[in-house]
């Protein structure tokens, strides 16, 4: 009767399995890679399906052999072990078997390995690591936009990563596998979106205190929304006339704000801290990982130091009455 | 069981090997080994702690049951100290008690020696968790990339104990893998060949080679992490032109090896529990053996698979992922081969084997997401998530953890005469191993969803709460798994079953001694003619060598030592089969200088933790305790068996028989000088990486190196190592004053080298500071120039050596040790000369 734990206990790593391959696909807000939106990452997919259907019927073949050995020679008398030491055809046979797979294995990923080559017309997007966000620039139309992406779809894109301080990495599960970004060195990812919608991405290499809280968002929109998107973004900020959001301007000048960030048609032209010209039009803040409304607008300025502790951007002593207005002029950078 | 009373009898009987001073001063193997696994398991306690508040962290999202700061010193620990504080040094624990035992031996080698690695691996554990009270412990993760880990990212010590900690337990690492391995050529029981020996102890001759070149790697490693955060050095420094890849580099050619060096010994545990309780020999035993060899060696060429995402050459990680699951086959050969020695068997399923099946079962699954990591895109996809945390903890608890418990239920009556609880056991088993697939299996998922490694929160919302949930409770299970192991332990020590000297009625020559063994482990021994020394004895008509597995002839090795005694090994075997071996000694051998050494090494390290002052008066301790080890009187063991082909090419060369002690000290030299050779080779690879990098050499606004002093030196360097050579040969001819004439002028052309050398510094006009050049040309010809004084320092020793009255042959080995070190020293400088000033 006791044996049969045994077999439960395999029983439990088949359903363990079989619960991965079936739980794989998440909610269909996770970032996975089994719900990929781009050629490359669809590829990627493919592939780990071939590797999970080898590697399971690799597994089934070895948990079997083993219940099967327990259930079958457990307890048996002394007299029944015969004396084997080996046989040479089956040890052929089992290091010829793995490595004709390890040979398919091995032709797929070269197959796989190579980046198609970029079209001429590839969109030309350039990320800067920081700790802890992503400082992006579209060098072909002269604009920074901050842990915020837009790209056409259906439009090959050109990635050049790079980093200012430690190493981090470049990475949106839907879209593509990770690149990491290393001071010193250029490296570069190239990808084409072919569904609209939002998608994470996320710092793949730890990087210090804050890398839990290193994300950015890609939108990708028709190429006449991304056409629109870039000629809002490639205008300085407008300057409030009157009332509290001007009061916040003000006060965002005068405070220490403007040593670390820069705010395109005003005197603010910091470089420590993300660009802020359009924060009023995206959709996180506290580099992807905080929406953007309001209240945690106001969370952030009064306290953020306790939202993303460890960051860089210090406590300042604001009064609610600046916060407020600090709030309206952020919101007013459309 | 008499014998067991008897032995545990006269174990106590020896006032000097009671007590704590008896601890303390013991060079025993056996007590050795359980104070590493005694240490090692308090240590995974800890390790453990930290895992359950990362994992309790993790169960929700955005938890706040820690601040960022404490959970990133919490997971750099629980990785540091799982690889460093408990998988090496458990395994290092086992290998110490048991190595002697399996090959017959009477101890290690270099008994001493033996007991200094222990105490540089404790005293480096004590450091490393001292920086929790100086300012925070390393926070950088186990493989503190830079820049993350220089001065301006990470202000505080934590990287610099970390750093200490590091070098401290390689050296405990590099001297025990030494001795493992002169024990295991040179101690081997009358009969035994290697092939013969026992799988662990293969595997751990196999995997101290592994320890000898992967080490040296990550040293100098550490070594220029220290001058860049310490003395303003360029190496990872980006803006003076140093490169961050290089540090993953070196650090992954000692940190892909490393995973095999944790894993390897559990693969030799496996191939002892499954047999014997499967009662019968291992399957395609000689596979196996050549299996591990080739793991081991696969090892070496496959480090970037670490480094798909950083951008190198695309032929470059075409062949690390071609040779990465090359490795998935003798992997597999080693599954099956257990699967089919279990096959027909007649099982006794006790916790070690259930704890061995559980590895069969679990590994598999560590083992085919390996080869799916190394398939580049996909890695590019799950590298640095989830998927891989859940990998390597396969591999790691699936495989190192499983194999250790397994051996644990195995070996505890022989080192303790208690078996430990079977109902415990069975407790302890099932929580493993439904904890084991509770905490990793969904984490696999988690991978694959997205979520990213070494972050201290998550966000809601991704579809990964039931994932962290259920792997949190997974984690509790292992964690209460782990106190019902140490539960039956402290039991079974106290009021556990009597096992007797053969409880499992087992086949190697462990178990033809007492348990606990006596000190000097072995009255007599078997003869041993193949790998189941007992199993021929109890069996003698049904011998694995009458079947063609084991040698029916006398090995040559016999014959030889026959000729000394005028009998052949099978005469002294005698109808019992047993050999008697000379009588041992009545009292283990203690001693305190290792412990002595220890502390000078802890000072050394403290002093480069605070001043330098306190560096040299640490230095001068060390080496008045090196001296006072090298003169105490060693007890001259009585020789049993050695190898003899060393006997016989030794005595046709003196005339005159030479003990095997004498024998280790070239070997285990030149070992050393192996494991040195990588160091070397690790720090010129590092200078021509930079150099290559860097857009002009030397370095614009610095000076080109004149090539006068060091050429001279160079002449100078070469004419000491003939000298050196030419009275070496009149050492080994006995003439002892031509001796000194060679190795006195050796040490005077020496001592004029290092004189140049610090002239040149003088002269050069620059300093270590100053850029690439300054840190590379001094790290190098430094690093070579405390060689050339250490080699110095063991002429100088042997020079007043040569006058005490105890001279004589037994001194040709450490003579001989020397000369080569000082050959590989000049060898070295020959590169150096070449690759700094010439081309």
């Amino acid at each position: 009767v006791r044996r049969d734990w045994a077999a439960a206990a395999s029983l439990c790593l088949v359903a363990v399995a079989a619960a991965m391959v079936l739980g794989g696909c998440g909610t269909p807000d996770s970032p996975s890679i089994l719900r990929p939106e781009s050629p490359g990452a669809q590829q990627v997919r493919n592939v780990t399906y071939v590797l999970l259907a080898i590697s399971i019927v690799i597994f089934l073949v070895v948990e079997t052999l083993l219940v099967l050995a327990i259930v079958r020679f457990r307890g048996r008398r002394e007299e029944e072990a015969v004396q084997t030491y080996g046989s040479r055809k089956i040890e052929i046979l089992w290091t010829a078997i793995p490595v004709v797979i390890v040979i398919v294995i091995f032709a797929i990923t070269v197959a796989t390995m190579r980046t198609p080559q970029l079209p001429g017309d590839a969109l030309l997007l350039r990320a800067d690591g920081r700790a802890w966000w992503w400082d992006f620039s579209y060098p072909q139309a002269d604009f920074a936009s901050p842990n915020e992406i837009h790209v056409p779809v259906d439009r090959p894109v050109d990635v050049e990563l790079t980093s200012s301080d430690v190493i981090h990495s470049f990475w949106m599960p839907q879209i593509g596998g990770k690149t990491d970004m290393v001071p010193g060195k250029l490296n570069r990812q190239s990808f084409t979106v072919i569904t609209p919608g939002q998608y994470l991405g996320i710092c793949g290499e730890y990087c210090g205190v804050q890398h839990a809280h290193m994300q950015f968002v890609m939108v990708a929109e028709s190429p006449e929304e991304f056409s629109a998107w870039v000629a809002r973004q490639q205008q300085p900020a407008e300057e409030p006339e009157d009332g509290p959001a001007r009061q916040g301007m003000e006060a965002f000048l005068a405070l220490p704000c403007a040593g670390c960030h820069s705010i395109r048609g005003t005197d603010a032209v910091g470089r420590a801290g993300p660009d802020l010209t359009h924060v009023g039009s995206r959709l996180y803040l506290a580099a992807g990982t905080l929406e953007n409304d309001d209240e945690n607008m106001a969370r952030w300025l009064r306290d953020p130091q306790g939202v993303k502790p460890g960051n860089l951007m210090p406590n300042s002593p604001l009064s609610e009455e600046q916060v407020q207005q600090l709030v309206e002029y952020m919101k007013g950078l459309q | 069981m008499n014998s067991t009373a008897d032995s545990r009898a006269h174990a106590l009987a020896s006032p000097a090997t009671s007590g704590l001073r008896g601890w303390l001063t013991t060079t025993d193997h056996k007590r050795i080994g359980l104070l590493y696994i005694a240490t090692s398991l308090l240590f995974f306690a800890v390790a453990i702690g930290f895992a359950m508040v990362m994992r309790t962290q993790l169960a929700t999202p955005r938890a706040g049951l820690v601040s960022p700061e404490t959970y990133n010193q919490v997971f750099t620990m629980h990785g540091t100290t799982m690889v460093f504080l408990f998988g090496m040094p458990i395994l290092a624990g086992f290998g110490n008690y048991m190595l002697p035992l399996l090959i017959g031996a009477r101890d290690m080698a270099f008994p001493r020696m033996n007991a200094l690695s222990y105490w540089a691996y404790l005293f480096g554990g004590l450091l490393l968790y001292s920086s929790f009270a100086f300012g925070g412990a390393i926070d950088t993760g186990w493989f503190s990339y830079t820049p993350l880990s220089n001065r301006s990212f990470s202000g505080h010590d934590g990287v610099d104990f970390w750093v200490l900690f590091i070098i401290l337990t390689g050296i405990s690492s590099l001297l025990g893998a030494v001795n493992f391995v002169v024990t295991t050529v040179k101690m081997r029981a009358p009969g035994m060949r290697l092939q013969d020996i026992p799988v662990f102890a293969f595997a751990t001759f196999v995997n101290s080679f592994l320890i000898l070149f992967a080490i040296p790697s990550l040293t100098v490693g550490v070594v220029m992490l220290y001058l860049d955060r310490n003395y303003g050095t360029a190496f990872f420094d980006v803006p003076r032109g140093g490169d961050p890849l290089l540090w993953q580099h070196l650090f992954w050619f000692f940190g892909h090896p490393e995973v095999y060096i944790l894993v390897l010994p559990a693969f030799g545990m496996l191939s002892e529990v499954v047999p014997v309780f499967s009662r019968k020999p291992l399957f395609g035993r000689g596979a196996m053996l050549i299996a591990i060899g080739l793991i081991g060696f696969y090892g070496f060429l496959v480090w970037a698979h670490h480094m798909f995402a950083v951008g190198l050459p695309f032929w470059f990680n075409v062949f690390m992922a071609g040779a990465s699951f090359l490795i998935a086959v003798p992997t597999g050969i080693k599954l099956f081969n257990w699967l089919a020695t279990m096959w027909g068997g007649a099982l006794r399923f006790n916790t070690s084997l259930k704890f061995a099946a559980g590895m069969i079962g679990v590994f598999t699954v560590g083992g085919l997401t390996g080869v799916s990591l190394a398939v580049v895109p996909f890695n590019w996809q799950v590298t640095d998530t989830y998927y891989v945390v859940a990998h390597f903890h396969n591999t790691l608890i699936g495989g190192t953890v499983f194999g250790v418990m397994a051996a644990l239920y195995y070996w505890f009556p022989k080192a303790t005469g208690r078996l430990l609880g079977e109902r415990l056991g069975l407790a302890h088993f099932l929580l493993y191993l439904f904890g084991f697939l509770l905490t990793f299996m969904p984490l696999h998922v988690v991978g694959l969803l997205g979520m990213p490694r070494r972050v201290y929160t998550w966000q809601e919302g991704m579809g990964w709460e039931p994932y962290n949930l259920v792997s949190t409770m997974g984690g509790y299970m292992l964690a209460l798994g782990t106190l019902v192991l140490l539960w039956n332990i402290g039991r079974s020590l106290i009021s556990g079953k009597v096992a007797g000297d053969d409880p499992w009625d087992a086949w190697t020559l462990e178990w033809a001694t007492t348990s606990p063994p006596p000190h000097y482990n072995f009255a007599t021994l078997p003869l041993v003619r193949g790998p189941r020394p007992l199993w021929d004895l109890k069996k003698p008509d049904r011998a694995d060598w009458r079947r063609g597995h084991g040698h029916a002839e006398e090995p040559a090795a016999q014959r030889v030592r026959a000729a000394s005694v005028g009998k052949t090994a099978a005469d002294l075997a005698g109808p019992s089969g047993m050999v008697a071996l000379p009588p041992p000694h009545e009292h283990p051998y203690q001693s305190a200088a290792p412990i002595t050494l220890a502390v000078g090494l802890l000072a050394i390290a403290a002093g480069f933790l605070s001043s330098l002052i306190v560096v040299a008066l640490a230095a001068v301790f060390v080496l008045g305790a090196l001296i006072a080890w090298l003169w105490e009187p060693a007890p001259e063991e009585p020789e049993p068996f050695p190898p003899a082909r060393y006997a016989r090419r030794r005595v046709g060369k003196i005339g005159q028989a030479i003990t095997y002690r004498t024998e280790s000290a070239p070997l285990a030299t030149l070992l050393f000088i192996g494991s040195e050779a990588v160091f070397f080779a690790a720090l010129i690879y590092s200078y021509f990486h930079l150099r290559y990098m860097a857009m002009e050499w030397p370095p614009a606004g610095m000076p080109d190196l004149p090539v006068g002093i060091p050429a001279f030196n160079t002449f100078i360097l070469v004419t000491s190592g003939v000298l050196a050579h030419w009275g070496m040969a009149a050492f080994r001819r006995g003439d002892t004053g031509r001796f000194r004439w060679g190795v006195g002028l050796a040490v005077v052309l020496g001592s004029l080298f290092l004189a140049g050398q610090i002239y040149e510094y003088g002269h050069v006009g620059f300093g270590l500071s100053d850029g690439l050049l300054g840190s590379t040309f001094f790290t190098l010809t430094g690093f070579h120039g405390a060689h050339v004084a250490a080699g110095l320092i063991a002429f100088i020793f042997l020079l007043l050596r040569s006058f005490s009255r105890d001279w004589g042959p037994r001194w040709i080995g450490a003579a001989e040790a020397t000369t080569y070190y000082w050959h590989f020293v000049d060898v070295v400088w020959l590169i150096l000369f070449t690759a700094v000033y010439l081309i």
